[in-house]
């Protein structure tokens, strides 16, 4: 008994990885420049109407581009409120045409300015269940309570992210994720859940990606 | 497992001393007493999840970055809007008077030059516009009806501008929009309140990128910068010339 949950845990923690791909497209092969006094921030596409990029996914890649980096990533919550309304869903530009007749607004050119937002990246996509099987059943009694059966579900995380250089208007390159997982919850008695971190290793990849597009030293 | 002692002799008092011809012990009554007790406990929780939800809109909402119109207005936001509780289903009530009212002073502060707030209406107005907000309606959308795995807010405004005569310039039907993805171990409650920020934050869009391309009010204020006085007829037609006082000004335009 004691062999076969120890070979269940070990099936369980190879099982639930996940795996992902990662593409890229860049306009050059050098690195972009950031100043130290110029700053990027990392926003969700929010104006779908069956899914939006999750705020949790945009802070996640901001913190991973600024780990041991000179780059400085605003919190996405906090540009969109210096900036309200004009990154909410019903108006956010869509294209860097858009952005540039946005910023013909004086309020809104002077508070980019004073911000000295460099560069924006545009995060769009979504982390989804595609597919579930298995069972569970948990009761409880007066002799005791427990949880048996199996059950797994597969996730699949999706992203693209497009930078926007705004000194230029122009796309700078564009990074794609595709990060897929498989996770289980095995019922003994007890439920052992082996959950697959399908979101995070996309974060993670995507967040190492958009930044070696630019020339971060280590802080 | 061990109870204490005076539980212990007062189960075996109900119980009575003797079962099958042996003395109950302490550990058989202790797990008859678990099991009721927890039988009991787990009706209780079941019925506890039913009824209905009761939540109150929350969040910040930041003033907008925009240039103001060229108008002073006052905005009438009485008590039934600043304590306004939708119930947009049987089950669920959503307090949003007071987040919605914190928004429009946001907003509205900084779409005109000058704002003033009352509570009812003024026997004088002396600004050049009267703005008088009403909630029309709100509905909301779950998973569980749309399949779509987002809770989706929509929350109707009802506008009336009126100048500073009290004249009807336009009336404006100005819906809201919100929504949020379902997310494990968040409560429905949770999610709804967060679709209900998103969905003030947009009427507050719609305030600034859509209220001065209201047509009739446009049309006014195209007019009033013009140095024309007429507020356009968004009312019934004016009677014959020879009944209407002031037919023959408005036509010397």
């Amino acid at each position: 008994m004691c062999n076969a949950l120890v070979a269940v845990v070990c099936l369980g923690l190879l099982a639930s990885c996940a795996s992902t791909n990662i593409d890229e497209y860049r306009t050059a092969t050098t690195p972009l420049k950031l100043e130290h006094s110029e700053q990027m921030v990392v926003l969700g596409r929010r104006d779908a109407g069956h899914y939006e990029t999750g705020v949790d996914f945009s802070n996640c890649v901001g913190k991973v581009m600024s780990a041991n980096s000179s780059l400085k990533v605003m919190p996405e919550l906090e540009f969109i409120d210096a900036f309200y309304p004009w990154f909410e869903p019903r108006v956010a530009p869509k294209n860097l045409a858009r952005l540039k007749r946005l910023l013909q607004e004086p309020a809104l050119n002077n508070k980019l300015n004073e911000m000295n937002v460099r560069y924006m990246v545009w995060l769009d996509g979504e982390t989804h269940t595609v597919d579930s099987s298995g069972s569970m059943g948990c009761s409880i009694g007066p002799g005791g309570a427990g949880c048996f059966g199996f059950s797994s579900w597969d996730d699949e995380s999706t992203y693209e992210a497009i930078v926007w250089d705004l000194n230029t208007f122009k796309e700078k390159g564009r990074v794609s994720v595709d990060s897929v997982g498989t996770s289980y919850v095995v019922g003994v008695v007890i439920p052992l859940p082996f959950i697959a971190r399908v979101q995070n290793e996309a974060c993670i990849g995507m967040g190492k990606q958009v930044k070696a597009f630019f020339d971060a030293e280590v802080d | 497992m061990r109870l204490p002692a005076l539980l212990l002799q007062r189960e075996r008092r109900r119980q009575g001393l003797q079962y099958q011809g042996k003395m109950m012990t302490s550990n058989v009554l202790a797990r008859q007493l678990i099991g009721a007790r927890s039988l009991v406990l787990l009706v209780v929780m079941s019925l506890g999840a039913c009824g209905s939800t009761t939540l109150t809109v929350t969040g910040s909402y930041p003033a907008p970055l925009t240039s103001p119109l060229p108008l002073t207005a006052t905005v009438l936001l009485d008590p039934a809007f600043r304590d306004y509780i939708a119930t947009p289903s049987d089950d669920i009530n959503m307090k949003i008077g007071a987040a919605q009212t914190r928004m429009m002073e946001q907003v509205l502060g900084q779409r005109f030059t000058s704002l003033t707030l009352v509570t009812s209406q003024p026997e004088v107005i002396d600004t050049d516009i009267l703005l008088v907000a009403s909630v029309a309606g709100v509905q909301i959308g779950t998973p569980g009806e749309t399949h779509l795995g987002i809770y989706e807010v929509w929350i109707k405004y009802n506008l009336e501008i009126s100048d500073s005569s009290n004249r009807l310039i336009a009336k404006w039907f100005m819906p809201a929009y919100g929504k949020t993805p379902s997310a494990f171990m968040t409560s429905e409650a949770k999610a709804i309140d967060t679709a209900a920020q998103v969905a003030l934050r947009d009427a507050g869009v719609r305030l600034i990128t859509d209220f001065h391309r209201i047509p009739a009010f446009h049309y006014w204020l195209d007019q009033r910068e013009q140095g024309f006085s007429t507020a356009p007829e968004i009312v019934a037609p004016a009677a014959a010339p020879d009944i209407a006082p002031n037919a023959k000004e408005n036509n010397d335009v």
